[in-house]
């Protein structure tokens, strides 16, 4: 209700009409269940006492977004309630076979793991264990349910409204603690986490929520070797919520959480999961209330004349930027000088027999493919859909690289998402982490200097869109 | 079998001490709470906007609620009282409802901290328009609301019992800055140039066994969703926010407006009241993420070990802590300079050409506002209360207070958590702008009494206040 007889009727803004970031797709959406039976060898902990899972916390859950441009290509989004992918040679394996699955290629299927730290690795390498023998049959489950739920997807492509925003959530927190001659695995009290959380939702031209797309940077590991549930983590309770608001499916990526765990957390206690992951879940839902309606934004209506001079906006239909490009970059990065297999055998002689032969089998299976010292590329896909960009990549980066990128490009929405597809399943820490040193320091096959590197090449293509 | 080796910790193997201990904010205290449905009748004046063509209520959205939380200041009782209601236009008004509440229970006037949550789709507070339609049901609904406040406050303070209250700031996304440039001047109007301060500011009250009693949310944000459109009688976005934490955590909520003299939701001036509680949810998630992580209840947090793991990892465990029990009331009233006033033919002069209607209702205004108020030689005391629970400050005040007053006590004080409460007690009613709302000729530098520069000596002078305040040793 314009008051357009007041003399101020005349008074505009400089901007009339305004929206979120927002894109107008092609897209389809699918979910698909991939619980595995109770009994299989579950959970990643080298201080576990059992290796066999007991119990189901929350079923496991993969969600696969389709999107397919105007030449009828297609390019997927599958997030999945994995930890990571095994070794090499396993992930390598798999990631083929879905593809193939699929019927596309490597390169436009992003593939990636929370990282809960509660279920079986689909690794066929790993030290056999209690419960070992059921992990075969759980990689085909996964094959099988990723390639279903990716065909189904494509199958549902329609045109859709997606808009996008940042909210914030404190469930992490730096989890790099000085502790003697080391650092530790474990909550920081002293560091500020980056609290970020970046939120898509994905609607029908007709305003129905089809999907919606979760991306928060934090360990789950909530539930650790006293658990013997088989758990989503603090993810499952997030997705239960967010899904019981909107009533469709949370895809969630895990952000560049290399340093950041939630405050409470090592137990076996999956209340403590829910709770965890009720504070993601009541963040991701305010920050999906807090926008326009889908497919809208807002123009200017007109001055009001009312106690004060009051100045009305409408919603209106808006549609966002339809532009997509997927592109991977492959960035130079350098090997560490590492110590050998027998080296670090030695170097961990006193600690508990278990601990040492995970520590072990880890560190030779992630050495397929790399050669100390060496130069060699770490993959990463940056893919534009519309107005918001994923920057995908199969390490387990510091926060350095989704706070560094944003900083640098303030007007965009940016996903940051570990943990997809692969080589390159270590950590990438920043530079100081090689000083302390933390755990994730040697982990890494990389040298210091390789967050910095693939951050700001990621920047320049940035730069380019 | 095998067993998980804790190594035995020497002093190498721990964090520096200033890592080993993490505290929450809390205080321990006694505490209790009471709430009351104050509805008022359908029919009641509920004038709140100039372009509105009712106004009377025809309806209710959500409840209109009062809510009490006592607190013992040694044996001295403290009440921080919230109502679901606007604003007061003047001393009369204002007292007409706190002078009874005082009166009634038999306390000192700096004892009570009656705030108002500021919705604007709430019956009238005004004691003097009887005349006007709807205005005869007033007189009694004013006073069935004073006896229920008073019923409150004693409810919560019979009920007081030993209490720890865990403190947290969030963050909440639903204000906007709503000063729009338009022109020469600026309208009170949504501005997407302008980030809003979004800190949201928690409390959870429990008992020794744990159990919520009360929560206490306070954000900046004008409660202006529902506008002249609506006729029906609403606590605006409160209303669902609060049903969303009550309902979780069967406890009363108190909503406390913060200093939103430039803050309003982006979703806004509607008659649609679903806009109103999908605002409130925004807020009500928000506040339920902020809960979420808060330690258990009278509980800190300590380093308990090192494992060793796939990695080395450390684990951290709660232990059982005695909170600050430090309280204090301190109330301030600062010398404040006034703006060269119109007079009220200069102002009638001013507003000549507007609708009759919202010249009538600003000049009203301005002639309340000044009563009790404006001193000689253009100076004003502002009252400021600053009490001090545990790790938490409160500071209410009666104005509109810019965010930059919040921000400001935040930011020079990080150590504490600061609730800061506008439409708080009286008088000053008035907006308290920022220097460049004076420049901009925006409403709030002209619906004030206060020169430029009174934000920040208030501020100033209230920091100062707080700094003499004990913190708790840790």
């Amino acid at each position: 209700m314009a008051s357009i007889d007041s003399p101020n009727a005349s008074l505009t803004p400089g901007i009339t009409h305004w929206r979120e970031a927002m894109s107008a797709l092609r897209a389809g959406v699918s979910q698909r269940e991939f619980t595995p039976k109770v009994g299989i060898a579950s959970g990643i902990w080298g201080a576990s006492k059992k290796s066999r899972s007991e119990s189901v916390h929350i079923g496991l859950f993969l969600t696969a977004i389709a999107r397919e441009d105007e030449g009828g290509r297609r390019s997927f989004i599958v997030g999945i309630d994995l930890c990571v992918l095994g070794c090499a040679e396993c992930a390598d394996d798999m990631l083929e076979q879905i593809a193939k699955g699929v019927g596309v290629s490597r390169d436009q299927i992003l593939f990636s793991s929370s990282h809960t730290h509660a279920v079986p690795m689909p690794c066929i390498h790993r030290a056999k264990k209690d419960g070992s023998e059921l992990v075969p049959e759980f990689r085909e489950l996964i094959i099988k349910k990723t390639i279903e739920a990716c065909i189904d997807a494509a199958s549902k492509i329609a045109d859709v409204d997606i808009t996008w925003g940042y909210g914030h959530c404190d469930l992490a927190v730096n989890r790099d603690l000085p502790c003697g001659s080391a650092e530790v695995v474990a909550f920081n009290p002293e560091i500020i986490a980056d609290d970020t959380v970046t939120v898509g939702r994905v609607s029908t031209r007709d305003g129905k929520i089809i999907a919606t797309i979760a991306n928060y940077a934090c360990h789950p590991t909530t539930l650790a070797w006293d658990n013997m549930a088989i758990s989503p983590d603090y993810i499952g309770m997030a997705r239960k919520l967010v899904e019981a608001e909107t009533g469709a499916p949370m895809l969630f990526l895990q952000g560049a959480s290399g340093e950041l765990s939630p405050r409470n957390q090592y137990s076996g206690d999956t209340d403590l999961a829910d709770r965890n992951g009720a504070i993601l879940g009541h963040a991701v839902i305010s920050t999906l209330k807090a926008m326009q309606s889908p497919g809208c934004g807002l123009r200017w209506n007109g001055i009001v004349e009312s106690g004060a001079l009051l100045g009305e906006w409408h919603e209106e239909k808006v549609s966002g930027s339809s532009q997509a490009k997927e592109i991977r970059i492959d960035v130079p990065v350098r090997v560490k000088e590492w110590k050998s297999i027998e080296q670090l055998r030695e170097e961990w002689a006193g600690i508990d027999a278990d601990a040492l032969e995970e520590r072990i089998n880890r560190a030779t299976r992630l050495r397929i493919g790399y050669e100390s010292g060496a130069e060699v590329t770490h993959p990463v896909w940056i893919w534009q859909w519309g107005e918001a960009i994923f920057v995908a990549q199969p390490g387990e980066a510091y926060s350095y690289i989704q706070t560094e990128l944003r900083k640098r490009n303030p007007g965009r929405i940016i996903f940051v998402v570990n943990l997809t597809n692969a080589p390159g399943l270590f950590y990438l820490p920043i530079r100081t982490a090689y000083n302390a040193p933390a755990y994730q320091a040697w982990q890494t096959l990389l040298a210091p200097g390789c967050i910095e590197a693939v951050t700001d090449q990621v920047d320049k293509e940035l730069k380019k869109i | 079998m095998v067993k998980r080796v804790i190594p035995k910790m020497s002093s190498t193997d721990l964090p520096p001490k200033e890592k080993l201990f993490h505290y929450p904010f809390s205080a321990s205290l006694k505490a209790g709470v009471a709430q009351r449905n104050i509805d008022p009748p359908i029919g009641i004046r509920a004038a709140s906007w100039g372009a509105a063509k009712s106004h009377v209520a025809t309806g209710l959205h959500r409840d209109i609620t009062t809510t009490a939380l006592a607190v013992l200041h040694g044996s001295t009782p403290l009440y921080l009282v919230t109502v679901d209601w606007g604003w007061w236009q003047g001393v009369k008004d204002d007292l007409n409802i706190r002078g009874k509440v005082i009166a009634g229970l038999g306390i000192k006037e700096d004892q009570l901290q009656l705030h108002l949550t500021h919705t604007h789709a709430g019956p009238n507070t005004a004691c003097d328009v009887a005349h006007l339609e709807g205005g005869e049901l007033l007189a009694p609904y004013h006073q069935f609301a004073v006896d229920s406040i008073i019923s409150a406050c004693k409810e919560a303070k019979d009920g007081a019992i030993a209490a720890t209250i865990t403190w947290a700031y969030g963050k909440c996304d639903l204000a906007v800055n709503r000063e729009l440039p338009c022109g020469e001047v600026d309208i009170v109007g949504f501005n997407p140039g302008v980030e809003a301060d979004d800190t949201l500011t928690v409390g959870r009250v429990s008992d020794s066994s744990g159990k919520i009693i009360a929560t206490v949310v306070n954000y900046a944000c004008h409660p202006t969703t529902l506008a002249w459109q609506n006729t029906d009688v609403s606590p605006d976005f409160i209303g669902a926010a609060r049903e969303m934490v009550e309902q979780k955590t069967g406890a009363p909520m108190l909503f406390l407006q913060g200093a939103s003299g430039d803050l309003a939701p982006r979703d806004g001036y509607v008659g649609n009241h679903e806009i109103a509680d999908k605002n409130g949810r925004i807020l009500g998630f928000a506040s339920l993420a902020v809960l979420e992580k808060m330690i258990p209840s009278g509980k800190a947090m300590r380093f308990k070990n090192r494992v060793e793991s796939g990695a080395l990892l450390g684990e951290w465990e709660d232990f059982a802590f005695q909170s600050s029990t430090f309280t204090d009331a301190v109330r301030l009233d600062i010398d404040v300079p006034l703006q060269d006033l119109p007079t009220f033919e200069e102002l009638e002069e001013r507003w000549k050409d507007i609708d009759a209607g919202a010249r009538e209702t600003r000049l009203a205004r301005a002639r309340k506002l000044r009563t009790g108020y404006v001193l000689e030689n253009q100076r004003a005391k502002h009252p400021v209360w600053i009490w001090a629970w545990g790790d938490a400050i409160i500071v209410g005040q009666p104005g509109e207070a810019y965010s930059f007053f919040q921000t400001e006590l935040r930011r020079r004080h990080p150590d504490r958590v600061i609730f800061v409460l506008n439409c708080t007690n009286g008088p000053g009613y008035v907006y308290i702008p920022t220097p460049d709302a004076y420049s901009r000729f925006r409403y709030q530098s002209w619906q004030t009494l206060l020169e430029v520069g009174a934000l920040e000596l208030i501020t100033d002078e209230v920091s100062a206040a707080i700094a003499r305040m004990p913190k708790s040793v840790k």
